[in-house]
């Protein structure tokens, strides 16, 4: 019991919990696809699932769904506030292997799907409709999936996963195949979904769309947990700060490599992009700095996500296939 | 499992085949290429039969051929006597085609009983009605040598007639035979037809990936058995249309109104060929679960499934020796049951026991069939990008494989 409720509750014991994972485990042959990983979600948060690729986030995913067995390890939910098992008309799913009937009209995939997810048949139809014309595929409505391009048959499979107004929605690579603008829409609607309350496990490789989405998030690599907490937590707790400076380029800036801690990423006239991992406290550098330097511009921040998530990546879990994914690349694809 | 997706998938099934072009076509074309095959059948044998044949005799006896012309009297086959000197000249006419094959009757032949018929071409298979004739002049010819009177002659090679008969009196129904056997061809074309459909749909959902979300909407046995559903319907529409314009072609050569059928005669084989349907059915979608794509179809699987028609090879067999130990113990073999008995129900009666047991081994393999149906697909749904071997197909109706 004491357990249930610490799961119903989440780490800081005060939100209630939608989703618990406890020592999920699968293994394919001799090889760990996911290795014993524990989280809970939120509920009306947006949860990301990082890691590289291969690392098991998929896997994780479909274990979550009941569409693999699990190993070890136990999936709850907690629709009603009391732990059950999936209760599949209450979750939405888009899975990174996308897929519709494509000798079908669209209106009537939506219909079907969200149909096996309970809802009736008129409303499921008035709603789609409704979602087809805010994602300009009204259209498109009695055309043939096979007639839609790559991107317009994703928004379709975005809206078939929510048309059923799930509890949870669980969204493997949501933005892959999209342009910026369609991005931006699709961030649009996972805001408005969750601000009705709805939560949200998303596992994307975009980290600059994940940084403005989520409320936390759990890294994982080679199939174990690599960091996980709320953004605000994880930033905070990253010794790191990113500095970047403009200067009159008269300047002698050769004092900074001496600084402790601090690491000169790029240098050029009036301008200097570095590091910084020393004791000090954001507002004590600023003070050094401008005792030092006669300063134009100078910014101390936390680095972003994508830094992060490389550089623990690499020192906590190893690159794994993570080749060709460089800290200089701003969307890397992992 | 519940019932509530099984329908929703049986209709979204049906509503999507019942339009599209594989079903259209296969439930359309399939009794029209049936009535053109029979009507070239027909029409074939028809004008075989009215094309007239002349036949040249070479009868050394002299009293055969009178023998032959009467018989042949009222045929498309006429007689025309020579004499042994003019057998060069019938090798050319025959040749030439101004007659179709002479026969030379020696005493030796009548004596052997081996009448020589010289043709063009000896694949010729005309020989039907002319190797009847010959062997009724020469018998005829051998007992009036033997002495009898004509009248003793005709008495004695008027025809005999085997007329077979119940206890009760009846005459046998051909009717009662050809419903059961009528059902188990039309139960291996419906299967396999519509069977098929089935299993390219699953290879398609497999291959377009929509099987994910389908799977994580509803269980895999509610996928598999809201998919059988939805096919028996379609089945029995296509067996409905193939079976009326049957009897409507039927119509134009039989008398229908005496086709009355018996409830309690026919209900055995409509169970057997309901069976039948799913067990066939489940096994077409277990086995386009486990393959990459239509047509990285691999032998092995497509032996199993030949399999559960392996009886209808042995149909003449089982038809002739309906109740032999090697039939009775192959209607208790689940893939082989429902052919093997709807082909014995069209030859005997079976005791109530038998078609009792073998029906419960039909309920029981149907259900097996299902239930690994569905671990099969629930397994090997997910393995988008190879075909599943025979060995993992067992390994995967394991409990314990992951």
């Amino acid at each position: 019991m004491c357990q249930e409720l610490l799961g119903f509750l989440n780490q800081e014991g005060m939100m209630e919990t939608v989703l618990t994972v406890r020592n999920l485990s699968k293994s394919f042959g001799t090889k760990k696809a996911v290795d014993d990983i524990s989280f809970s979600v939120a509920r009306g948060a947006v949860m990301g699932l990082l890691g590289p690729n291969g690392a098991g986030k998929t896997t994780a995913i479909r274990m979550i769904m009941g569409i693999l067995p699990s190993d070890r390890g136990e999936v709850t939910f907690w629709f009603n506030g009391t732990p059950g098992r999936l209760d599949k008309s209450k979750v939405g799913y888009l899975p990174e292997e996308r897929g519709l009937y494509d000798d079908v009209r669209v209106i009537d995939n939506l219909v079907y799907l969200s149909g096996l997810k309970g809802k009736p048949a008129a409303c499921a139809r008035r709603e789609g409709m409704a979602w087809l014309k805010r994602l300009d595929l009204a259209d498109y409505a009695f055309q043939k999936v096979e007639k839609l391009s790559k991107g317009m048959q994703q928004k379709v499979q975005f809206i078939a996963s929510i048309l059923h107004r799930p509890q949870l929605v669980l969204l493997d690579e949501p933005f892959s195949g999209l342009d910026p603008v369609n991005q931006d829409f699709i961030k649009q609607v996972i805001r408005e979904l969750q601000a009705d309350g709805i939560t949200i496990l998303l596992s994307a490789h975009q980290m600059h769309l994940v940084e403005e989405l989520c409320d936390s998030i759990f890294l994982i690599n080679h199939g174990r947990e690599v960091l996980s907490g709320t953004l605000e937590d994880i930033k905070r707790g990253y010794k790191e700060h990113t500095v970047e400076l403009r200067f009159a380029p008269s300047q002698d800036t050769t004092f900074l490599k001496m600084i402790s801690g601090m690491r000169v990423l790029n240098e050029g006239p009036g301008v200097a992009s570095l590091r910084y991992g020393g004791t000090l406290t954001p507002s004590e550098l600023v003070q050094l700095l401008g005792n030092k330097m006669e300063l134009q511009e100078i910014t101390v921040a936390k680095p972003p996500l994508h830094e992060i998530f490389i550089k623990t990546v690499k020192e906590r879990g190893g690159y794994g296939e993570t080749e060709g994914y460089s800290e200089s690349s701003p969307m890397g694809v992992l | 499992m519940r019932l509530k997706d099984t329908v929703k998938v049986a209709r979204w099934e049906f509503s999507k085949n019942i339009k599209s072009p594989t079903f259209l076509a296969l439930t359309i074309a399939m009794p029209v290429l049936m009535m053109i095959g029979g009507l070239i059948g027909y029409w074939g044998t028809a004008s075989a039969q009215k094309e007239v044949q002349q036949v040249a005799v070479i009868d050394e006896t002299g009293a055969i051929f009178p023998i032959l012309a009467e018989y042949l009297a009222t045929s498309s086959i006429t007689v025309h006597p020579f004499s042994a000197a003019d057998r060069e000249r019938l090798s050319e006419e025959v040749q030439t085609g101004t007659y179709t094959g002479y026969l030379h009757i020696t005493q030796q032949a009548v004596f052997t009983g081996t009448i020589p018929y010289f043709v063009k071409d000896t694949r010729d298979q005309r020989t039907m009605a002319l190797g009847d004739a010959i062997r009724y002049s020469v018998t005829r010819y051998r007992l009036l040598q033997a002495g009898l009177s004509r009248d003793q002659v005709r008495l004695v090679t008027a025809p005999v007639m085997l007329q077979v008969r119940s206890l009760a009196g009846e005459a046998a129904s051909w009717i009662e035979m050809l419903v059961p056997y009528a059902l188990v061809l039309i139960l291996v074309l419906a299967a396999v037809f519509s069977g098929q459909v089935l299993m390219y749909g699953v290879i398609r959902e497999k291959r377009n990936r929509i099987v994910e979300i389908l799977l994580s909407s509803i269980s895999s046995l509610d996928l598999l058995l809201g998919k059988l559903f939805g096919f028996a319907a379609l089945g029995l529409i296509q067996v409905i249309i193939w079976t009326a314009v049957g009897l409507a072609v039927a119509a134009r050569f039989i008398d229908l109104s005496r086709l009355s059928l018996n409830a309690a005669d026919v209900a055995p084989a409509l169970l057997f060929f309901i069976g039948g349907y799913f067990l066939f059915a489940s096994l077409f979608a277990a086995t386009g679960a486990t393959m990459k794509d239509a047509e990285g179809t691999s032998q092995a699987q497509g032996l199993v499934l030949v399999v559960p028609m392996i009886p209808l090879f042995a149909a003449s067999a089982i038809l002739m020796a309906p109740n032999a130990f090697w039939v009775r113990v192959m209607s208790f073999v689940p893939p082989f049951t429902p052919v093997t008995v709807l082909v014995r129900l069209a030859a005997t009666t079976l005791p109530w026991w038998e078609t009792a047991a073998t029906f419960v081994v039909l309920v029981l393999s149907v259900a097996f069939f299902i239930v690994a149906g569905a671990r099969i697909f629930d397994r090997s749904i997910l393995q988008y990008d190879r075909a599943i071997s025979l060995r993992e197909m067992g390994r995967m109706l394991n409990r314990k494989y992951s």
